[in-house]
């Protein structure tokens, strides 16, 4: 009896003791899963995140990788921050924008701040990836929203080479125009092309120093008057048609109609450019030409997305070795190079593209500004200020009335 | 059951009954909760009261995106229930046709509302198949921006919602046709009623139940819309098809610092739908209890 019972503590001691140790297992294990979400790397824009996930793998076995990418968008944005909220999320998480800012302003994210990595920033671009001071993210892209031109339709006019001051610009638009192509195409059913092109030409018209002013509670949009003044005279000259633009979209129609190539000029983001590239389009990217005559344009930039740690990650270690590795300079090239983007890293390479090489010397030069979404340019304004320059460019009021209205819009420090 | 067997009845009810406090009841508690806070979507909020409805009574921004879903539920309720009808007096008077095109007219239900916008945003582009026919056939005058023009953008917004549920309609308006008394209708071409005194008097009256399903669903389903001007203008252009659902997803997933305002907002759209669905049912049902 003594013995049964002897026998059984010893198995059930075993049975414990087995129990308790596969509990311990995750935290003991050499190799630790590390679970990534991204909305980079999905089917058809795949950014050369398999490959470099490979070699990742490889420089560090004992982490696998668990790769998860979903498409761009709400949905994922909604994910992320549900899965947050419930503490059950990813250890490595790719998030951009106001949603970043957030996130990392409720505590959700790891401060990276002290990281190696964290001191080669671009100083203008930290506030993006900030809160209060801190990182909390490491910046993935910098992508340049601006104008493409289709040198072949500029050759059929004579032109033989992008303008880049106004005057040069309006003249351009014209000799296009009597040579029967489209001049230029600024697609904003969405709001999105009015508004980037507004913040195009105020990167070069409006002083830097506005939006740091603006949002200390200093000046207001007058000084964006030349800017809603220039948009409009292109319609008053005939060289868009804005209403008819305000019936394509952005993002569906406007790469089709510009591939047709009977478009001149294209407002958009550079993130285009591959898709030209494989339809053997004969493009330049520049910046939107705004300056008055002899000037240079400035080019205009998003600070896209960022790699930030879960602060409830079971492995910040091996997080932090991932998202480390990702801000090497040899493995970010590679992947800007897929995406069509420009590192936000002091002194580190970005991809030398074809037909880019004017905006990347102006970038490189430091001739640049930053979509201001960490400060006057955050939180829903981009959708109050594409629905206010519709009704400008409608018609529906003037350019003055309309730098009055984006007073309200435009968000001030609190 | 319930009396005899309470405890059987109640193990049948509770799968649904959790599912509904789940997925209804805890959401929209929870969702109560948040509007009276000053939540960004994080885990930290204040509590604020009604801070968030007596802001959203003074907003300019709700005012006229309650103005512009009012104006889509009207186009859309009417035209739907137009169409609806006749569709489905010209299918009652033509059995042989009936059955083929009966299914054939469901169709557009079937293709998902995502799948339909994107169709018709290029139908209706300015370089797209609807303009391009236009000029075909000699109409050149009449070619537009239907979705860049504040004028037609609305409208051209309710026809995709109108095309995608008037075989719907017509279904439920033909039901109600086979539901007349054949004697009834016989009786009135015996007396010498025209085409229109039939309708008019036999019809319409003994119709009145299906109008009243026809006309709430289309109330319903147009007073929540967000699928077709969220893919077809995102509320522009300059805000004139800026629905209320698509203002509260604007507030909710585009500005975080309103997050519990959007919240607010979407109550306040939930009693519009209640109250509106409601007097609609009862004004309807008792125009049936009159005939």
């Amino acid at each position: 009896m003594k013995d049964l019972m002897r026998r059984k503590a010893t198995i059930l001691l075993a049975a414990g003791a087995a129990i308790m140790l596969s509990a311990a297992v995750p935290a003991l294990s050499a190799d630790q899963t590390l679970t990534v979400y991204s909305f980079k790397g999905t089917p058809g824009q795949e950014a050369d995140m398999p490959a470099i996930n490979k070699l990742f793998e490889a420089e560090y076995p004992d982490i696998k990788l668990n790769y998860v990418a979903l498409p761009a968008g709400t949905a994922y944005e909604s994910k992320i921050q549900v899965e947050l909220l419930a503490g059950k999320s990813a250890d490595v998480i790719m998030a951009q924008g106001t949603q970043l800012t957030q996130l990392s302003k409720n505590g959700y994210f790891v401060d990276l701040s002290s990281e190696p990595w964290a001191a080669n920033v671009l100083e203008q671009v930290k506030p993006f990836f900030s809160y209060e001071g801190q990182l909390y993210a490491m910046p993935l892209l910098g992508s340049g929203i601006g104008m493409f031109t289709n040198m072949d339709v500029l050759a059929a006019a004579g032109i033989t080479s992008v303008p880049t001051d106004w005057p040069g610009f309006l003249d351009a638009l014209a000799k296009v125009k009597a040579a029967g192509y489209t001049p230029i195409a600024v697609p904003d059913k969405l709001g999105w092309g009015g508004a980037m092109t507004f913040l195009n030409m105020g990167s070069t018209l409006v002083p830097s120093t506005w939006a740091d002013d603006y949002w200390n509670g200093k000046g207001d949009f007058s000084t964006w008057l030349p800017v809603l003044q220039q948009m409009m005279e292109l319609d008053q000259k005939g060289l868009i048609n804005w209403k008819e633009q305000l019936g394509v979209d952005e993002f569906s129609q406007g790469l089709g109609n510009f591939k047709q190539g009977k478009t001149a000029f294209w407002v958009q983001g550079m993130w285009n450019i591959s898709d030209l590239k494989a339809n053997n389009i004969n493009f330049q990217f520049t910046a939107v030409p705004a300056g008055p005559a002899g000037s240079s344009p400035k080019v205009f930039m998003y600070a896209g997305a960022g790699w930030t740690i879960s602060a409830t990650s079971p492995n910040i270690d091996a997080a932090k070795k991932y998202v480390a590795f990702q801000a090497r300079p040899d493995i970010s090239l590679k992947y800007l190079t897929a995406d069509g983007g420009l590192s936000m890293f002091k002194g580190a390479p970005s991809p030398a593209f074809e037909g880019v090489e004017t905006f990347n010397a102006s970038y490189g030069a430091g001739d640049f500004s930053y979509m201001a979404t960490s400060t006057w340019f955050g939180d829903g304004v981009q959708e109050a200020l594409g629905s206010k320059l519709q009704a400008m460019l409608l018609g529906q009021i003037t350019p003055e009335e309309t730098a009055k209205a984006l007073d309200s819009i435009g968000l001030r420090k609190q | 059951m319930i009396t005899k067997r309470p405890l059987v009845a109640i193990g049948f009810l509770l799968p649904a009954l959790t599912a509904y406090g789940l997925f209804t009841l805890y959401p929209l508690v929870r969702g109560l909760w948040l509007s009276l806070t000053d939540s960004s979507g994080g885990p930290r909020s204040n509590f604020i009261g009604l801070e968030n409805y007596r802001r959203l009574i003074f907003d300019p921004d709700v005012h006229s995106a309650t103005l512009i879903t009012i104006q889509y539920a009207v186009i859309v309720v009417v035209l739907q229930n137009l169409f609806g009808l006749l569709l489905a007096r010209a299918l009652f008077e033509r059995p042989h046709a009936r059955r083929v095109i009966g299914t054939l007219v469901l169709l557009p239900t079937l293709v998902a509302p995502l799948m339909s916008s994107f169709i018709f945003s290029y139908l209706l582009a300015p370089d797209g198949a609807l303009n391009r026919m236009l000029a075909l056939i000699g109409l050149p005058g009449l070619q537009h921006v239907w979705y860049g023009d504040p004028t037609t953008a609305l409208a051209s917004i309710a026809a995709v919602q109108i095309w995608m549920y008037t075989g719907y309609t017509a279904t439920i308006f033909l039901a109600g046709y086979l539901a007349i008394p054949r004697e009834l209708l016989e009786a009135g071409r015996i007396d010498g009623a025209t085409s229109w005194q039939q309708f008019r008097l036999i019809e319409w009256p003994l119709l009145a139940p299906s109008l009243t399903v026809c006309v709430t669903l289309s109330l319903i389903g147009s007073l929540r819309v967000f699928e077709f001007p969220f893919v077809l203008t995102n509320g522009g252009p300059a805000g004139s098809t800026m629905t209320l659902t698509l203002l509260i997803f604007n507030s909710t997933f585009h500005a975080a610092s309103k997050f519990a305002y959007g919240i607010a907002i979407a109550f306040a759209l939930l009693v519009l739908v209640v109250v509106s669905a409601a007097i609609a049912t009862v004004v309807l049902r008792a125009r049936e209890a009159r005939i």
